[in-house]
């Protein structure tokens, strides 16, 4: 039995718990690849590792230094450079990423806000093999969970975050026992599902939709009080732009016009969507939020 | 942490929030004035779990839209929000 050496990939908040999990281990970290100056180069240069560019990944001769600083296996935890094959190929016990949503089903990019976007009532983390094609390769571990309604996207992020590592922690322990590779489960492609960079609906609330559909996507684009990869939904009104940072289903029909403020109060303003209304409890005006009454007047529409 | 009459002053909440920091989170923090945003301490996972532990240590919920960067800048920062939340909290508190 031996402690692995491995090489890290490691951006936001994953990676820097991740190093931090490791500093408590026998895991001898070779480097770590990361955005110059960010975090987690930071954290790295503090934890005394090597560093180099994230997008070192892409480069071919990147394969001769990972073999030269004896790298078993190379670990991505959200850093979003595709790796070439020749890195891929290099560590002897494989690559690894660490995605935070279910796959094959949420491969891409921000799947905790496509997943609450899309109403779903589970959530996902899973770590997998490393192939040349983004989010694809055996699985060595996935976890599930229920998405609650209080949820939003920073919330889901979160607990793919922390039921994440263990399996990390997991894997690198395994790989300390001599095992060749961990088993792998394949992949099912016809259930694989790619999102890519482009924020649905182009960032606009469309009130006509159902008030569940509105609600979904407010929460899909809150990091609050982070800064949101979405941006928060826009609307109009009176040729303003304006965001909706916070909103929930109030269960209240309505045949008023969609877009129209119906009513206002110290808990927000409720607004005509398709089939009832929300409760629009916080607007996004210059970063930082502020209740609606602030801004708003019922009979006003928005659009 | 009992309800009732009790008022924990900002600095007993800072002490704590300092443990917390320490040995629950696993984040070395300088000082109870050190930046734990820029520094990068108070990322957005710690935050979630940040704000889980003092929901259950205090008793109190926190909605995390309540939450603004201000607060949450340094360890004395948030003993202050902490400390208005409580205090909101006690019989006969003002609203």
């Amino acid at each position: 039995m031996r402690d692995p050496t491995v090489m890290l990939a490691a951006e936001e908040s994953a990676g820097l718990k991740l190093m931090r999990a490791l500093a408590g281990t026998g895991c001898r970290v070779a480097g770590v690849l990361a955005t110059p100056e960010g975090p987690a180069w930071t954290l790295a240069r503090t934890l005394g590792h090597r560093v180099w560019p994230a997008q070192m990944v892409r480069d071919p001769a990147f394969a001769d230094t990972m073999r030269r600083e004896g790298v078993d296996a190379l670990l991505n935890v959200h850093s979003l450079h595709i790796m070439c094959g020749p890195v891929l190929a290099a560590p002897p016990l494989g690559a690894f990423n660490l995605h935070p949503g279910p796959l094959p089903e949420y491969a891409g990019l921000d799947p905790p806000s496509w997943a609450l976007y899309h109403g779903e009532s589970h959530h996902g983390v899973t770590l997998h093999a490393m192939t040349g094609r983004v989010d694809d390769g055996g699985i060595v571990e996935r976890a599930d969970f229920a998405i609650g309604p209080e949820d939003t996207a920073l919330t889901l992020y979160a607990r793919c975050v922390t039921l994440g590592l263990p399996m990390v922690l997991r894997l690198i322990a395994t790989l300390a026992t001599g095992a060749r590779s961990p088993t792998l489960q394949p992949m099912d492609p016809a259930r694989r599902r790619y999102f890519g960079r482009r924020v649905p609906e182009e960032g606009r609330l469309s009130w006509e939709r159902p008030a569940a559909a509105i609600v979904n996507f407010v929460r899909a684009c809150d990091y609050h009080p982070f800064a949101s990869p979405w941006g928060h939904p826009k609307t109009r009104l009176d040729g303003c732009e304006m965001a909706i940072a916070k909103a929930r289903l109030s269960a209240e029909a309505t045949d008023a016009p969609p877009g129209m403020v119906v009513a206002l109060d110290e808990t927000g303003a409720r607004v005509a969507c398709g089939d009832a209304l929300v409760l629009v409890s916080h607007l996004a005006l210059d970063g930082r939020l502020m209740r609606p009454a602030a801004v708003l007047r019922a009979g006003q529409v928005l659009s | 942490m009992p309800k009732g009459t009790f008022t924990m002053q900002s600095s007993d909440i800072a002490q704590a929030l300092a443990g917390i920091f320490a040995q629950e989170l696993n984040l070395a923090v300088p000082s109870v004035d050190a930046d734990l945003l820029a520094g990068g301490v108070l990322d957005s996972v710690s935050l979630v779990e940040l704000v889980l532990l003092l929901e259950k240590r205090f008793e109190l919920t926190i909605p995390l839209e309540e939450l603004d960067f201000d607060d949450l800048r340094t360890i004395e920062r948030i003993a202050g929000f902490l400390s208005g939340r409580l205090q909101a909290r006690q019989p006969g508190a003002v609203t």
